[in-house]
Parts: C-alpha cells; sequence; structure tokens
C-alpha cells in the first residue's frame, strides 16, 4: 500500500546511553515541514533514522510506503543535505556531483548533465570546477544541496539548509524549495531560524528532549495551546481610552499599555469576540492604526512549549 | 537596608605597560607547564646526571679520599674538557626530550582550536607572541643545561682554586655558550613542529625524529658515499663538533668547525620562517 | 560634532592575487554614542577582509583606515587595544578552564593581574556561563563556545566590540539571549558594536544604522530609523468573512487592494483616505479584522534593493503608485 506521507510509528533511538529520539510518532504530508528544537533534542537523529543512516531500536519508519531498510529502492527517490561537511577536500564540486551520480548507474554523460542542471539551480556554475578545499562556508552549502537535488527526488531531507548562506542566495534557496513542495514533493528540513520557518513552512514538528512537543500547521497548533491567551498588539491615538473600553470586555485577561501612550499588548482568551470588539470601537470614532497578532508565529509556540532561557 | 545593583561593569581604567603584557602569556604558559606530572617526573630525572657530576668533582678534588686506589684512577678523574663534553652529551639529550615533551603543548592547543585570532585582536605582535613562547621553553631547558653546567664549574673552582680557573676559565665559556645555542635550537625546533602539526604527541614524535632520524641520515650519506661530511646534516653531529672546538677536546668526526656554524645558522633560518609562515591569524589562499 | 568611531578613506587591499577591497571611504557610528552598526553583504563582498584590516592583520594597498582615530596600520597596537574581536569560526584553548581563558585574554589585553580575575568572572556571569565557568572549553557545548567568545570580546572593556556571525549556529533561546546581551553592550555600557551577520532579522532587532557592501565597495549606508518610515498608504490587511466583495468595495473608495488568499489583502490607499474609512468599509462588509498594518520596508528589501537584486522597495512602490491613484 502505497501513502503519500512519510510515517514514523513509535520510534526510539537511544545511541548506548545517550537519547536520541524517544518514542516518537509522525505522519508526514507532502510540502515543506520544518523541524525546530534545541540542539541535541533529535532532529538529526531522526533525518538520519529516515534515510536509513541508522536504525532504529524499536518501531518501524515508512518513506512513501518504502522501508528505509530498503536502502536500494528508497535513497533512489531520497535526498539528504547533512549539516555537516563531507566532501572530499581533493575533488571539484562538479566530480563530487558526478561521481554521487555514477552511483545510481546513470552513464556518464547523463550524469554529468544532471550534475550540471543541479549547480545551475543552486548558482554554483562559475566554482563548479574547483576544488571544494577552496570553497568558502556558503558555497560548501550550496554543494551539499545540489548533491541531495541532483537525481531529482521525492523527499528531500535538508539539515539546517540556510545556515551561513547570505540573504540573496537564502532567498533564492526558499524559492526554490516553494518550487519542490508546489510539485508535490517532500522537503523535510531543519532550522533555527524561526522567523523563516514561519514564512516558508506548510507544517511545523517542534521537538524537544527527544520527543514530539506539537505538529502541525503553525495556526492550528497555536489555537490547540489553551493555556496561554492570544496576544495582539495595537497601535492607536488615544491608548488609555480604547484600553478602558477594552476591558469591558469580559475575554480580555491583560493589557500592558506602551509608554508613548500609542499603542497597548492586549491578552485575550477569544480571538472572535476580539475582533468584533474591535469592529465596534473602531466605528465609534476611535482611531486604530494597526493591528497585529503577537503570538501566533513559531517563535511564540517555541516560547511557549519549549522554553529556555529568554 | 540597601539594595545593590552589582553586575558586570565596562572597565575604564588604566592598562598595563608593554613588558608586563609582554610578560602575561610566558607566565600562565610557565604555570601550566609546571602542571603538568611528565615534565616534573623529567626535570627530576635530568638533575641525577649532574648530580653525579657533582660527586665526581668532589672525588677529583680530595684525592685523599681514594688515595689508596692507584694510579689510574687519577687519569680517569680528572675534570677537564672531556668530563664536561659527557655532562652536556646526557644534559642534551634530555633537553630534547623536555622539549618534546612540553613543547607542543606551547603552540598546539592555540592552533588546535583556532585560537591565534583571538591572540591577534589584542595588542601583540607575531614576534611577540612566538618570542614569549621561545623564553618559556628556553627558560626550562636552561634547567637542566647550562645552569647545572655553570654550577658544577662554579663548583670546581672553588674546590681546585685560582690557577685552575686562570687554565680553563674557556671550559665554562664553552659550556654556557654551547648550551645556549643547543637549547635555542631545539627550542625553535619544538615550536616549528608544534605549529607544523596539530597533535601534541606527534608533534613531540616529530621533534624526537627530528634529531635522531637526522643522525640516522647522515650516517647513512658517511656510509653510502664513503665520505666525512654527511655528519653535517645532522644537527647533533654538528653541535658535538662546535662544542669540541670550544672545550678544546679532540673529536673522530673530522668535521670543520665553520662548517657546522653554517648548519646551524641556515637551520635556524629555516625554523623562523616555517614559524612566520604557520602562525599567522587568518590564512590567506590565494 | 563627535568623531566617527570607524573612518575609511579609500581604502584598497589585495590579498594574495585579487584584489578584495577596490576603494572604500565611509564614516560610521559616533565615539562615545553606544550605538551598533550592521555590516551586510552578498559572500565574497569583502566584510571579513574589511574587518581583518580594521584589526590590522592586512595591509592596505592604498588608502587608509582609522578606528576610534588610530591608524589600523600604523597605530595597530593603540587600536587593539580599545577593540574586542569575536571571530566567526571556533575559536578556544580546549585545555583551559573558562576563569583562565579570560584571565589570559584579560590581561593579554592590558588589564592588571588582579582585575583580569575579577572580570573573568563578572563577564562570565554575565553571558551566562556562571555555572559552568570552572569546566574546560573543550567539553562546552556550541552555544557556550558562542558565549565564551562574545565574553573574551567585552572583558577588557573595549570602546568597539566587533562581532562576526554571533548567533551562528545557535538555537532560538541563545540567539536571543545573544541578541539581547549585545543591545546590553550598546545601551548600557555605551559600547559601540559592528555586528556582520547575514540573518538580516537579528541585524534589524539591533542595530541603528547598516553598511551594505558588495563586489568589495560599500553600496548603501543608511540609518535604520529614517530608512524603514512606515508608509502610510500601503497596508497589509487580514479579515474573518467573506471577502468576495472586497475588492469593488475598496475600488469605490479610490483604493487598490490585491487579493493574497486566506484572507488576507495588500492595498494602496489614495492620500485622501484615512484609516477611519477602512474600518467603516470593513464594518459595512461585515468583515472583522485580524491583522491591520502600515507595512514598512524591512532590512531584507532594503538589501535587496541596495544589491541591485530588485528595482524598488515594496514601500517605494506603493508611494509611487499611491500618488497615481
Amino acid at each position: 500500500m502505497t501513502t503519500a506521507e512519510v510515517i514514523f510509528d513509535d520510534i526510539s533511538k537511544f545511541y548506548g546511553e545517550v537519547l536520541g529520539v524517544n518514542r516518537v510518532s509522525l505522519r508526514i504530508p507532502p510540502g515543506i515541514t520544518s523541524l525546530v528544537g534545541p540542539n541535541g533534542s533529535g532532529k538529526t537523529t531522526l533525518m538520519n533514522l529516515l534515510t536509513g543512516l541508522i536504525l532504529p531500536d524499536r518501531g518501524s519508519i515508512s518513506v512513501l510506503g518504502v522501508s528505509p531498510r530498503d536502502p536500494e529502492t528508497m535513497m533512489r527517490f531520497t535526498g539528504y543535505a547533512t549539516q555537516y561537511d563531507a566532501a572530499p577536500r581533493w575533488a571539484t564540486g562538479f566530480e563530487f556531483i558526478t561521481t554521487g551520480l555514477l552511483l545510481f548507474g546513470c552513464s556518464r554523460a547523463e550524469a554529468e548533465e544532471k550534475a550540471w542542471k543541479a549547480l545551475e539551480w543552486v548558482s554554483m556554475t562559475e566554482a563548479a570546477h574547483r576544488k571544494v578545499a577552496a570553497y568558502s562556508k556558503g558555497m560548501r552549502q550550496r554543494v551539499r544541496l545540489a548533491q541531495a537535488i541532483a537525481h531529482n527526488p521525492q523527499v528531500l531531507v535538508l539539515d539546517e539548509p540556510l545556515n551561513g548562506l547570505d540573504p540573496l542566495v537564502r532567498a533564492e534557496t526558499i524559492a526554490l524549495f516553494r518550487a519542490w513542495a508546489a510539485e508535490g514533493r517532500h522537503v523535510i528540513l531543519s532550522s533555527h531560524v524561526l522567523q523563516e520557518v514561519d514564512v516558508i513552512s506548510d507544517q511545523v514538528i517542534l521537538i524537544a528532549n527527544g520527543m514530539i512537543v506539537a505538529e502541525g500547521e503553525i495556526r492550528g497548533v497555536r489555537e490547540e495551546i489553551h493555556d496561554h491567551p492570544s496576544q495582539f498588539v495595537i497601535r492607536c491615538r488615544d491608548a488609555s481610552r480604547i484600553a478602558a473600553l477594552l476591558f469591558n470586555e469580559d475575554h480580555v485577561t491583560e493589557i500592558k499599555l506602551n509608554d508613548d501612550r500609542q499603542g497597548m499588548l492586549v491578552l485575550t482568551k477569544d480571538r472572535e469576540q476580539f475582533a468584533r470588539a474591535l469592529s465596534r470601537i473602531a466605528l465609534a470614532g476611535h482611531e486604530i492604526d494597526g493591528v497585529v497578532p503577537a503570538d501566533e508565529n513559531v517563535d511564540a509556540l517555541y516560547e511557549y512549549l519549549i522554553g529556555g532561557g529568554r | 537596608m540597601a539594595v545593590y545593583r552589582r553586575g558586570y561593569q565596562r572597565y575604564q581604567g588604566p592598562l598595563t605597560g608593554y613588558w608586563a603584557r609582554f610578560l602575561v602569556a610566558p607566565r600562565f604558559a610557565w604555570e601550566r607547564l609546571f602542571q603538568q606530572r611528565q615534565v616534573v617526573i623529567l626535570l627530576v630525572g635530568a638533575m641525577i646526571w649532574p648530580l653525579f657530576c657533582a660527586v665526581f668533582i668532589y672525588l677529583a678534588n680530595h684525592s685523599e679520599l681514594w688515595a689508596g686506589l692507584g694510579g689510574g684512577f687519577k687519569n680517569f678523574l680528572e675534570v677537564n674538557g672531556k668530563f664536561f663534553l659527557v655532562f652536556m652529551n646526557a644534559q642534551a639529550v634530555f633537553a630534547v626530550l623536555l622539549a618534546a615533551l612540553a613543547g607542543p603543548g606551547l603552540i598546539a592547543s592555540d592552533l588546535a582550536n583556532n585560537a591565534l585570532p583571538l591572540y591577534f585582536s589584542r595588542p601583540m605582535s607575531r614576534p611577540d607572541y612566538v618570542l614569549a613562547r621561545l623564553l618559556v621553553l628556553i627558560g626550562m631547558l636552561s634547567l637542566v643545561t647550562w645552569i647545572p653546567g655553570a654550577a658544577l664549574f662554579f663548583m670546581q673552582v672553588g674546590m681546585a682554586g685560582r690557577g685552575w680557573f686562570s687554565e680553563n676559565w674557556r671550559l665554562g665559556v664553552g659550556v654556557v655558550a654551547g648550551f645556549l645555542i643547543w637549547v635555542l635550537i631545539v627550542s625553535l625546533v619544538a615550536l616549528a613542529c608544534s605549529a607544523y602539526v596539530r597533535w601534541r604527541v606527534v608533534a613531540g614524535g616529530l621533534v624526537l625524529g627530528f634529531f635522531f632520524v637526522l643522525g640516522g641520515v647522515a650516517k647513512m650519506v658517511n656510509t653510502v658515499f664513503r665520505v666525512e661530511w654527511g655528519s653535517v646534516l645532522s644537527p647533533t653531529a654538528a653541535m658535538y663538533q662546535i662544542w669540541c672546538d670550544m672545550l678544546d677536546v679532540e673529536t673522530p668526526l673530522g668535521l670543520n668547525t665553520a662548517e657546522c656554524i653554517g648548519t646551524l645558522v641556515v637551520l635556524g633560518v629555516l625554523l623562523v620562517v616555517v614559524l612566520e609562515r604557520k602562525l599567522r591569524p587568518v590564512e590567506v589562499i590565494s | 560634532m563627535t568623531s566617527p568611531v570607524i573612518e575609511l578613506d579609500g581604502l584598497r587591499v589585495k590579498l594574495g592575487r585579487r584584489e578584495i577591497l577596490l576603494g572604500i571611504s565611509c564614516r560610521l557610528g559616533a565615539s562615545g554614542a553606544g550605538k551598533a552598526i550592521g555590516l551586510l553583504g552578498p559572500n565574497g563582498a569583502g566584510k571579513s577582509t574589511l574587518i581583518q584590516t580594521l584589526l590590522g592583520f592586512h595591509k592596505p594597498l592604498a588608502g587608509r583606515a582609522r578606528v576610534l582615530g588610530y591608524d589600523c596600520h600604523r597605530q595597530v597596537r593603540e587600536v587593539r587595544a580599545r577593540v574586542g574581536y569575536m571571530p566567526e569560526t571556533e575559536s578556544f584553548i580546549a585545555n583551559m578552564t573558562a576563569v583562565s581563558f579570560l584571565r589570559l585574554m584579560g590581561e593579554l589585553s592590558g588589564l592588571p593581574r588582579e582585575t583580569a580575575l575579577e572580570k573573568a568572572h563578572e563577564v562570565l556571569f554575565h553571558v551566562g556561563l556562571g555555572e559552568a565557568r570552572y569546566r574546560p572549553l573543550g567539553t562546552y557545548s556550541l552555544g557556550m563556545k558562542q558565549m565564551a567568545k562574545l565574553a573574551q570580546a567585552i572583558v577588557h572593556g573595549p570602546e568597539l566590540v566587533i562581532l562576526d556571525e554571533p548567533t551562528n549556529g545557535l538555537d532560538p533561546a541563545a540567539r536571543q539571549r545573544m541578541l539581547k546581551l549585545v543591545r546590553e553592550m550598546k545601551d548600557d555600557h555605551g559600547m559601540n558594536v559592528v555586528v556582520c551577520s547575514h540573518l538580516l532579522l537579528d541585524v534589524e532587532q539591533v542595530c541603528d544604522e547598516v553598511v551594505i557592501m558588495n563586489n568589495g565597495l560599500v553600496v548603501h549606508q543608511a540609518d535604520l530609523e529614517a530608512e524603514r518610515r512606515s508608509n502610510r498608504c500601503f497596508v497589509e490587511l487580514e479579515v474573518i468573512g467573506e471577502d468576495q466583495e472586497l475588492s469593488g468595495a475598496l475600488a469605490e473608495i479610490g483604493a487598490d487592494g490585491v487579493r493574497e488568499g486566506g484572507g488576507r489583502w495588500r492595498i494602496v490607499l489614495p492620500p485622501s483616505i484615512e484609516i477611519q474609512s477602512l474600518w467603516a468599509l470593513l464594518g459595512r462588509q461585515g468583515l472583522h479584522v485580524r491583522k491591520l498594518t502600515h507595512r514598512r520596508d524591512t532590512l531584507e528589501e532594503i538589501f535587496l534593493k541596495a544589491v541591485g537584486h530588485i528595482q524598488h522597495t515594496p514601500g517605494e512602490a506603493a508611494a509611487e503608485k499611491s500618488l497615481t491613484v
């Protein structure tokens, strides 16, 4: 039975006594999925398990219906870009990718063509014939990405792919991910830059201490957290007056006024009612310049669910 | 009641002068050196031979103690150039061993994790850095070479009197100067090896190999080409020749002292060049 | 007029066979003001080379570089005594404890012996390494090593601190801590900070001025507050409710609205229309507001325009558009 999902079923992995992941179950649909969590939480372990580089101590994994214990089949449609540098220093970027493709059984001509195309995708055609040892950090990152996508995989697993890239290349790479996700592929990446994760991901997986803390679409996840009231930042002319009106609403739990009295932070238990209250206040003649939800992003999710030392 | 706000405060006071700052690195390195147990043990072990030599000197000057043992002994127990040469040879070996043990720790730990930019973003130039390290090594090696040597010499002078001194003062100069040259060369080799190779153990092995292997190479050259000048390639042999010359002792090596001095100078220059190239805050790849 | 912190005058630097900096002239910062300057640019623009030249690691081919009034090549020691540097690459001495390491670095920078010990402890607590300060640096995690690198950069109380990719590899909590420390450095302790980073979001949070480099030249230099003037005519809107008719309704009051899907809209208002009218319109349509904000140019957009990737920032485009609507 083939599915279009990547499935982890009750997976555990320990390295001797050291914890990798502890009873993880996930179903990852196509699109861009971001893995977010502190260092050492198990992100790289999950990726290594997914690509079959390590075997789980218990449970089973299924990548589009194929198990990683069958790498001959699975690695044909899976590409992996690791966090650490593994390209041999004596090879050129072009040779590195071509050799990898030859292992897939492509002919020399086919391998060179695909390698060149992959290098075009990551804008590395200029430096392709220089040795990897002379590459800067960003260039090595791009070559790793190129080797992961060269064989046109259906599932892309990328460990911190934007690390060390300058803003231009970041934007281009993100566009590349979006294009691939739009074609129905799986793009699974991990990142520490939460604002970017916010913008590009279709779904997010938060992991800490080897266990999954939350998964799903960002807004959906936020709506499920009931411990914390929603936060909105309001910009307006007469904050005190508007705050007084808002306090009359029983869904508002807390209001913090800005020092300059030109805005406030409102905590409310019910978003819908809040939106209605705001409309009423605005139509009654009070000038409201701006309304911004303050905690419907991955940053807030991270702080609520994982926390740690702000 | 009083509540104090005391956290990190930015230092805005006076800064120390050039020499105080220059001595900081040697001070730290010196402390860490003596925290290593093997170094301390080797240092103590290196004092055993000088102790024997001191006993020897004592016996040589108090002939009444062994008067009954016959004439052959008298020739043996004489404090002359040969005696000091034997002393120097033994201590030279200890010097190499100590440098191999302690030297790499000085630079290798800085290079292993790229700490050089942190040093050079402070008011410190590259010669300062090398000199500071060199000072430490030279200081430690001096403890086992010319300092005991000078002590023995003065002990002898004290016991043998003015007359002996006016005849043999060149021996004293030879011991001290000869050792100083040796200590300088060994220190440079140790620093260059540990700048070249990151792992302490391998750098230590490299230092040992430098001296002993080159000695073997020199012998090989001699045997294969049936010449005598091969020994010039070995710094140990070159040094030995120079010492013999200074101490007025016959040498079986048949080398020209000037050539030996030349080799050592060339060696020194090469080592300094290696250090200059390896100890950069930033690597430039063209 | 206060003197600038960094002053470059036709600076050209050559490394190996390639000329990296092609003649830069600019004045950055103000001495004693406690400001943060962002140094941005694509890879290969010459940012690292510039920093290394300021620290005296490279000799300029032509031109001059001055830091706090001292020449970077001829008065290297004076410059280095007043500067703290946090390199991008890993830099530490594995077998020293954090306290010894900072003591060494402090004394090398010129702190007297007792002061160096005091400051070592103070700064380690300040950066959050208090509990681990007697452990060797080799046992530290990546985040802790970054903090130790920051600590050695500020232990001697420099006037200028140069941070090269300070949040590299840090997880979100550690990144926030690092940025908070940088803000404290400039606000509370009056240090000038140069932050060199690819993460424009971090730079936006912390810096007052930015300098953007490309291909060895400075292509843009700006005061961030002035640049990010919010454009009152360019509005981002997100509504709850049925919004099919909104486009037509907007056209009626003379505004131009683009639908982005999911209830999100981008609207350009004509100069005559106030926000109140928008609220009234939405009320009439039976829509509730989830998000309403005047769009400001992000640093990323300013950056992309400066390096020539886009013609106009969205703010500029909207400003032009509103004049024609």
